[in-house]
């Protein structure tokens, strides 16, 4: 990590044994939540989220704090609030949580005292990945040491405050990554989304006032509550203020995860990572996680925050950048994508559950060789034809690397189709998955 | 009541309505759905039933702002101010396009299909689909024949995976036996454990799947169903008086028997018995279809009239000496023509079996008699084993009137029968013949109108679906014309004195 860069989320993972409660302690873990737990209203706490301007990092940048507030103020009798903390990470090309998770765990279950006791729940639940299973241990490890020292459980730190943490793991989908599969899934049932209204805060796990927020959100909010919002606003951009963990990954020398300020530019990030491997050139890269689409070298000095990528026709996702050197085919890259999205959908809606299928089956035709004309424009209609009416956004992620390839690579389609097949080396997202 | 706005009309709607189900019955725009289903649990997944919704916001200058967002009208509830285009571009759009994606890896095999004619896929192909396909992909392969128990096969190729089947065992039911195993493009309906179906109810799955996936065994290749007359009608098979069709093929004869919707009694619902009991109706060589006389010690068949007037000579010579026994199969009219034709009999009554302990919390009542208040109401008296056994060897005639009566009778009271002279009003002969001086062909509750009145007291009528073959008639008529006779031979009786 550079030195120059203010950096807070990762300032602890490099650290021997920064796993184990003891060194927590040493660097002054659990003051920020007992201070916030024994001197402050959970109102006052959602206040300074709120102002502190932080946005979800799971993928859709949602402002925390708003979220948080709409929870019930106070839970009806018989109606506990719960707390369910996204570790699913399942986007292709993100492995961000993970760090923090694995090396970090008493920041991640401080950060939990502090949202809980925010949204006044009385349970949270860790729905981590089935393939974490290290994560998982390592967290159950952290879980049973804070029980020890009473930071959870019940009456946290001497006050009628009681919180109960768990780990669920998940059993390797997708789709459970969306909060509603999520909740499904944590109840037991297949991860099928809901369809939304009602919303988690009205109608979430078991039909009670459920936030679900993800691992690396919940990890900056004991630093919010101990530097404050200003703090908080100095770094990033003034609408997505804050660092952020960005999982590079793909053609570069040094793919690993990276702490920077929301805003950082795709090329420095390149940079950072030692650049684009074996000295090829930038061809495309995906700005965050594979369901954010390509975009070409062109666009390499974008900006990745919430607005900027926005305003670039696509999301800043969570944060995973996909580069693609000059080698590889795009035909290659979005079939194999595609083909992780036929495999993820859940089957629920009828335009997703055919749709992902049908549109592997054009791709894969084109990459061998067999297109026909008229395949791209039937590609984007499949495409418009899912995208945004169904239960969930699952097709939008699967939808979306396939427009963006053709519209910013559709010489090579056209090419693939004419000259039969995709021409360049099929050295392409592999490593990434 | 709620004001709304469809397509830019104004109308009223009962506040907390189904909006799709409003769209459909009330204003019958005919909006295409499959996972819908009035009696289960919304999931709102096929996507057919998107509309668009007009979102009007007044901003703080005045200004008014109209957002159009499209979603499943499924879910949706009748509310105030709620406003809704139909068959504006968008929303037509998003239906078609769901409906080629369904049709993606559909077999379209209408042809050696049962559903097809009543498909809806069928049907809102032709409405709302293009007629053209976009897709030259391989078709997926899947599994057509799967056995589901005995009374329901699934084919894996038809599904649109709707999942009504599923929710209808947890939500009907209350047991769960069906699921969606695997994902994606890959998910299939099936079986817990491959276990088959249980329960008395597993033949609604072929109602309620909107395609050819969930097929009765019973009725697999039997007709096609445009090729079906259906006949409203009530199931006599208990004292519930589920509300049914009686599908009838072009040569007379029945193929299958459906529920047919009635919220105060079955809803969309009726058991497997009611469902699949229906063979005798469809019987030929056992049935009796002309009237038989005994002459010199044997049974012949005679014409109608003859047997008639025997019949009534042998009632008005009896006198008291009597005993008429109805079956519980009889309409309420048909009971009353038998009280007056039987006025004057010692012993008279309608047959009660006993419990069947086929009942459930469902629809099957335990009560096998489908007319038991109406007779009643009509005057019979319900007749147990015990009275009956006392009662028959004293009489001088038995006169057993009515469908299943031999079926219905215990044994024990058929051997007291046997040795007895016996007017028989059935459709078969079955058992009695040695007895038998009187055989009148009777007719199936198929083939003849009139009231059933259920358990709750609801009085409904049965309609004629077949034609009795011969010259069978339905008991009704047949009573009252022996009735006539005996006042005719009795005031004829009277000038000869």
């Amino acid at each position: 990590m550079s030195g120059k860069r203010p950096i807070y989320l990762l300032s602890r993972v490099d650290k021997p044994d920064s796993n184990k409660i003891e060194t927590y302690l040493a660097d002054g873990g659990y003051e920020r939540a007992r201070k916030v737990i024994t001197s402050m209203e959970p109102a006052a706490v959602i206040e300074e989220v709120k102002a502190s301007g932080l946005r979800g990092r799971g993928g859709a940048g949602f402002p925390t704090g708003l979220k948080w507030s709409f929870m019930p103020k106070e839970p009806a009798p018989g109606k506990p609030h719960f707390l369910a903390v996204n570790a699913d990470e399942s986007e292709p090309g993100t492995c961000k949580d993970r760090v923090l998770m694995e090396r970090d765990p008493h920041l991640l279950l401080e950060g939990i005292l502090i949202s809980s006791f925010a949204i006044r729940a009385s349970r949270a639940f860790i729905f981590i990945r089935g393939e974490y299973t290290f994560a998982a241990r390592v967290l159950e490890e952290a879980i049973a040491e804070a029980e020890k020292k009473g930071f959870l459980g019940r009456k946290v730190f001497g006050t009628d405050y009681s919180l109960e943490v768990m780990v669920h793991r998940g059993a390797g989908a997708y789709i459970c990554g969306e909060e509603t599969g999520l909740m499904e899934s944590l109840e037991g049932k297949r991860g099928h989304p809901r369809p939304k209204p009602p919303f988690p805060a009205g109608y979430g796990l078991w039909g009670y006032p459920t936030t679900v927020n993800n691992v690396e959100t919940i990890c900056n909010v004991p630093f919010i509550m101990e530097k404050g919002s200003d703090w908080f606003r100095s770094m990033g951009t003034e609408k997505s203020p804050g660092n952020v963990l960005f999982s590079v990954s793909g053609c570069v020398e040094r793919p690993r995860v990276l702490e920077r300020p929301l805003g950082t530019r795709v090329s420095e990030l390149i940079e950072d990572c030692g650049g684009v491997w074996k000295g090829r050139k930038l061809k495309a890269f995906v700005p965050g996680g594979s369901s954010t689409g390509f975009l070409p070298a062109g666009m390499a000095d974008l900006a990745l925050d919430h607005d900027s990528v926005q305003k670039a026709g696509t999301m800043l996702g969570c944060g995973s950048l996909i580069v693609l050197d000059d080698h590889s085919s795009i035909v290659t890259a979005a079939r194999i994508l595609a083909e992780f999205y036929e495999d993820e959908s859940c089957g629920q809606c009828s335009q997703c559950r055919e749709g992902s299928g049908w549109v592997v089956k054009i791709l894969r035709r084109i990459e061998e060789g067999r297109g026909r004309t008229g395949d791209l424009e039937l590609l984007e209609s499949l495409c418009e034809g899912a995208m945004g009416k169904t239960i969930c956004p699952f097709p939008i992620a699967w939808g979306t690397p396939v427009l963006t390839a053709l519209k910013n690579f559709r010489d090579e389609f056209e090419e693939a189709i004419r000259s039969g097949g995709a021409a360049a080396e099929r050295e392409t997202l592999e490593g990434a998955r | 009541m709620a004001k709304i706005k469809v397509n830019g009309r104004e109308v009223e709607a009962p506040d907390g309505a189904n909006l799709l189900l409003f769209l459909n019955d009330t204003l019958g725009l005919n909006i295409p759905h499959y996972c819908f289903h009035p009696a289960l649990e919304k999931v709102g997944s096929c996507r057919m039933c998107q509309v668009e919704f007009v979102m009007r916001r007044k901003d703080p200058d005045g200004k008014e702002s109209v957002r159009r967002v499209l979603g499943v009208s499924c879910r949706e509830t009748v509310r105030d101010g709620l406003e809704v285009e139909t068959h504006g571009e968008a929303a037509r759009r998003a239906r078609k396009e769901a409906m080629e994606f369904l049709l993606v890896n559909h077999p379209l095999d209408c042809p050696i299909c049962d559903k097809a004619g009543e498909c809806r896929l069928q049907d809102y192909a032709y409405q709302t689909g293009q007629l053209e396909g976009r897709t030259i992909e391989p078709r997926r392969k899947e599994e057509k024949l799967v056995d589901l128990g005995e009374v329901i096969l699934l084919d894996r190729e038809r599904c649109i995976l709707c999942t009504r089947c599923v929710r209808f065992f947890k939500h009907f039911e209350g047991r769960a036996q069906l699921g969606v195993v695997e994902r994606g493009d890959r998910s299939h309906i099936a079986a817990f454990y491959d276990q088959p179906l249980t329960g008395n109810y597993q033949g609604n799955l072929a109602d309620i799947c909107p395609v050819g996936a969930l097929t009765l065994k019973k009725f697999r290749f039997k007709q096609r169903s445009w090729d079906l007359t259906p006949v409203p009608s009530i199931c006599p098979l208990c004292s519930r008086g589920c509300n049914i069709f009686v599908d009838v093929a072009r040569h007379g004869v029945v193929r299958r028997i459906r529920p047919r919707l009635e919220p105060e009694v079955n809803g969309y619902f009726i058991c497997d018995q009611g469902r699949l009991e229906f063979d005798d109706l469809n019987m030929v060589e056992e049935r009796l279809r002309f009237a038989r006389v005994r002459r010199e010690g044997r049974l012949v068949e005679r014409p109608m009239e003859e047997a008639l007037a025997e019949a009534a000579r042998l009632v008005r010579e009896a006198g008291e000496g009597l005993l008429a026994l109805a079956s519980p199969f009889l309409t309420v009219e048909e009971g009353e023509a038998f009280l007056a034709l039987t006025e004057k009999a010692g012993f008279k009554g309608f047959w009660s079996p006993p419990p069947t302990g086929l009942g459930d919390r469902h629809l099957r009542t335990d009560d096998p008699c489908p007319n038991r208040r109406g007779l009643e109401k009509a005057g019979l008296q319900a007749v147990h084993k015990e009275a009956l056994a006392a009662a028959i060897p004293s009489a001088s005639l038995v006169f057993l009137a009515g469908e299943r009566i031999l079926r219905l009778l215990p044994p024990e009271v058929l051997s007291l029968c046997a040795v007895k002279h016996v007017i028989l009003l059935e459709r078969v002969l079955g058992g009695l013949e040695g007895a038998v001086q009187v055989a009148l062909p009777g007719a199936s509750w198929a083939e003849k109108s009139g009231t059933f009145v259920n358990a709750d007291g609801r009085k409904q009528r049965i309609s004629p679906a077949l034609r009795p073959p011969g010259e069978a008639a339905p008991d009704g008529r047949i009573l009252e014309e022996i009735r006539r006779l005996v006042l005719l031979q009795g005031s004829g009786k009277e000038e000869e004195k």
